[in-house]
């Protein structure tokens, strides 16, 4: 911890855990806020996209000529107008990918993998000619048996997805290829050892369905590409850095011949993290010299982008009698969809992070499947793999008639636990969310006929990385903030707040905005609830900057040494002479040209020191033993934000977390045929909870500072929306004294095991 | 000497030895260091990026995160997020 960090979190706070009005809720509200379908260009093309109508098959020939022959159509593109790429992990930005899947995702080039697989891509001078022409191609496929489960895919005569691939992380490597492209292992400990002291032994079985993260705003983008190879592209994305480097590499262009401009964006949840449309739209404006606009319909969002894994996982729990945990042991089997990259590692690095363990082991596998390719959805694989251990700790203390409290604050991870994954865990707020449980009067409320009480808890690790930002001091005292982190839950607010608190001005001086990829230097995509805490450390370490620079002129016009001149509420104050002067920030601005030049301050830097966040959350049902529907009578959420900036946005993102977990548990889930298609790809079969759904989403931040931020933040959206699945599946589970392990938990299934057993 | 503690899939690609004594300063050396000690792990780091922890903290492609003459060091994949 440095001083600067400490001074923080011991002074009191006069900005930093108020809520003042968000500074864009006039443009949400009024509909000014400009979102990624919401930009237009004169003479601009609309793009359309041909997908596969099959789930796995070869394309044998593409002809595109009689698309292309149509009046009105100007470009059409397929796997042939993007470069090829060997199979190896290469560094994009902060991450590591394999380009020769991406550019297989965006483009099918020798098998279609699933069906909504882009094939083609079209751009016209209107949406009925691109139609057309999109009918117009003539595709010949040889169609393959597909394979959709990942039990079915592990089977030795599986369809083979990708022929070439052979397991990572066994050993010895396998000879044959095979749709697993990947185990890992976490754990210490000798679990079977831990299994041999342990007085009950309960190993269950669970299933979860791949769930998206159904934000609001489909995929959407404008590209223009000058006849020089120069590129603009406004898109609604999670990181405008990222996009800039995946289509830098795509179409062979540099990142500074990319501009990429983030729009306000309608939700993400982990979904904005990767690219489908921008590389076609630069494609088809490159093709076509003319500005290209493409917006998914709802339809391919669900079919075409990435949700999260639906999984198989095995759990198994040893205790003592006094409910103390002997070995936690897990088997994670999670589809990545038609390209290796499931959420499993994480998923098996968080499965038994919320405890004290000595003997624990957590395997996963990354299963290859006909489906699309998953991407991030709010803490990827925790939900999973913490409903599963949950629900077992749960079917514990009912048989060892423990508390399901207690026996989480029996086992509790505290700073000093060695985390499963291998180093010890700093300060962290498990046992003090579980006392808020306990005490809350939620926990103690009578409950009514055929309900039930779940509880649940949750981890997850947060992240830092490279992050930039700027402050600029105005001529007139107010303050300009560039930021390069997309707000998703917002972090304009906060990094304002931030800034207020250290200049001690009023946070409606500062205006804070999200610059494009030319404006700073690289950022890291919003996710891992990195973005208050990353993009928080930079904007402080720049005011600070300024503030010192402020002070600097101040003691010019003073003819003062500096360090006669401090800072104090928006204020120089010089503390030498027997008169005590002060000067405000506006007239230090007023005079800036005269006194050096304008006063602004960078920083960048790549952040460390992100504080996990764990969480816990208690849930009444009510189930209708007629029809199996499962209601949500009391849902209380608690969580340790470290510090919350601005407690209405954490609370936010607390309900909302809670809210698609609540979804995840009770009714969302991809539905496919026998033909590999999806069957519920909308909004009214595919069953998202609406505001008659939820009751209103109590909430309680629990405030265990992270030393290693200025104000002490963690991040907080990943991890509300792990503890629900099995908070609500352990309360149906007591409401009908049947044990469920397997969601959703929609009426069908609930009221067949309520008949059957 | 500090030590870089390897568990699960690691320590198994080490045929089970989970502890080794490392002279690194930073993680830069340290990649270098592993080249000769456990040439095993090199690529793996190269091709596919993971994070360090040290002493706890966990520093995701910081070369010039310094190791200290006692810290514990634990490679981890790199974390990502929604």
């Amino acid at each position: 911890m440095n001083d600067m960090t400490q001074s923080n979190l011991e002074r009191a706070l006069k900005i930093v855990g108020t809520r003042p009005a968000r500074p864009d809720g006039v443009d949400k509200v009024t509909g000014r806020a400009l979102f990624g379908s919401d930009k237009s260009l004169p003479n601009m093309l609309v793009g359309r996209v041909l997908r596969s109508p099959y789930a796995h098959a070869k394309i044998l020939s593409i002809d595109t000529s009689k698309a292309e022959a149509l009046n009105g159509v100007k470009a059409v593109i397929t796997c042939a107008d993007f470069e090829d790429f060997p199979s190896e992990f290469v560094p994009n930005g902060e991450m590591v990918v394999n380009l020769k899947d991406i550019t297989r995702n965006i483009m099918a080039r020798e098998k279609a993998l699933y069906v909504g697989h882009t094939v083609a891509a079209v751009a016209a001078t209107s949406d009925d000619i691109a139609e057309k022409a999109l009918g117009l191609i003539d595709i010949k496929y040889e169609v393959l048996p597909h394979v959709l489960d990942v039990e079915d895919a592990e089977k030795p005569d599986a369809p083979l997805l990708h022929e070439d691939m052979i397991t990572i992380g066994v050993d010895p490597a396998p000879k044959k290829a095979s749709n697993v492209a990947k185990r890992v292992e976490f754990g210490f400990g000798d679990v079977e050892k831990g299994f041999a002291e342990a007085d009950l032994i309960v190993e269950r079985e669970f299933t979860t369905q791949q769930v998206h993260q159904g934000y609001i705003e489909p995929h959407a983008c404008l590209a223009s590409v000058s006849e020089d190879g120069q590129a603009d592209l406004w898109c609604t994305t999670q990181g405008a850095f990222v996009v800039r480097n995946f289509c830098s590499k795509l179409l062979g262009l540099s990142a500074a011949q990319i501009r990429v401009t983030a729009s306000e964006i309608g939700g993400g949840f982990g979904g904005k993290t990767v690219v489908y449309l921008e590389p076609l739209a630069l494609a088809l404006s490159r093709k076509s010299s003319r500005p290209v606009k493409m917006v998914m319909s709802r339809a391919e969002v669900f079919t075409s982008s990435g949700p999260t894994s639906g999984a198989k996982i095995w759990v198994k729990i040893g205790v003592k009698n006094d409910g103390r945990i002997t070995a936690g042991d897990c088997i994670l089997k999670y589809q990545a969809g038609a390209f290796q990259g499931a959420p499993v590692g994480p998923g098996a690095m968080c499965a038994f992070a919320p405890y004290d363990l000595e003997n624990v082991r957590a395997v996963g596998y990354d299963i290859v499947v006909n489906r699309p390719k998953v991407a991030a959805y709010r803490a990827p694989g925790g939900p999973i793999s913490e409903y599963g251990v949950e629900s077992v700790l749960d079917e514990i203390a009912l048989i060892l008639k423990i508390d399901p409290i207690e026996i989480r604050l029996k086992n509790a991870a505290k700073e000093g636990t060695i985390a499963p994954y291998g180093p010890k865990l700093g300060p962290i707020g498990m046992i003090e969310t579980l006392e808020a449980a306990k005490a809350h009067p939620h926990y103690s409320a009578p409950l009514g006929p055929n309900q039930g009480r779940g509880v649940a808890s949750g981890f997850w690790f947060n992240i830092g990385g490279e992050t930039s930002s700027s402050i600029t001091i105005n001529e007139d005292g107010t303050v300009g903030l560039t930021l390069g982190t997309t707000d998703i839950g917002g972090s304009r607010a906060s990094m304002a707040m931030m800034a207020a608190e250290e200049l001690g001005v009023p946070m409606e001086l500062i205006k804070p905005v999200i610059g494009d990829t030319n404006s700073l230097g690289f950022n890291f995509l919003t996710g891992g609830s990195r973005a208050t805490f990353s993009t928080g450390m930079t904007v402080v370490r720049s005011t600070r900057e300024a503030i010192e620079e402020l002070r600097k002129r101040a003691a010019l016009l003073w003819e003062a040494d500096l360090d006669q001149v401090e800072w104090v509420d928006g204020h120089a104050r010089l503390i030498a002479g027997d008169e005590p002067k002060t000067m405000s920030l506006a007239q230090i601005a007023k005079q800036a040209g005269k006194t050096g030049g304008p006063i602004m301050a960078n920083c960048s830097m790549n952040v460390t020191g992100a504080g996990p966040s764990l969480g816990t959350h208690i849930v009444d049902v009510e189930v209708d033993t007629e029809t199996g529907k499962v209601s949500i009578v009391r849902y209380t959420a608690i969580q340790d934000a470290g510090k919350a900036i601005h407690p209405a946005y954490v609370e936010g993102q607390m309900q909302g977390g809670a809210v698609q977990g609540i979804g995840w548990a009770l009714n969302e889930e991809y539905i496919y045929n026998d033909k590999g298609q999806l069957e519920n790809a909308g909004f009214l079969d595919y069953r998202i909870p609406v505001c008659s759904d939820v009751p209103m989403i109590d909430t309680v931040i629990v405030e265990v500072p992270n030393p290693n931020h200025p104000y002490g933040v963690r991040g907080v959206g990943e991890t509300p929306i792990i503890p629900p699945l099995a908070a609500i599946s352990n309360a149906v589970s007591r409401a009908t004294n049947i044990r469920f392990n397997e969601l959703p938990l929609s009426p069908p299934k609930v009221l067949a095991r309520i008949m059957h057993g | 000497m500090a030590q870089l503690i390897l568990t699960g899939s690691l320590k198994n690609l080490t045929k089970g030895i989970g502890e080794f004594n490392i002279r690194a300063k930073n993680v830069h050396q340290l990649v270098g260091e592993l080249k000769q000690i456990c040439p095993v792990l090199a690529p793996l780091i190269e091709s596919e990026g993971f994070a360090v922890a040290i002493d706890g903290e966990i520093y995701q492609d910081i070369l010039f995160a310094p190791i200290g003459e006692n810290s514990e060091v634990h490679l981890i994949p790199p974390i990502g997020g929604g």
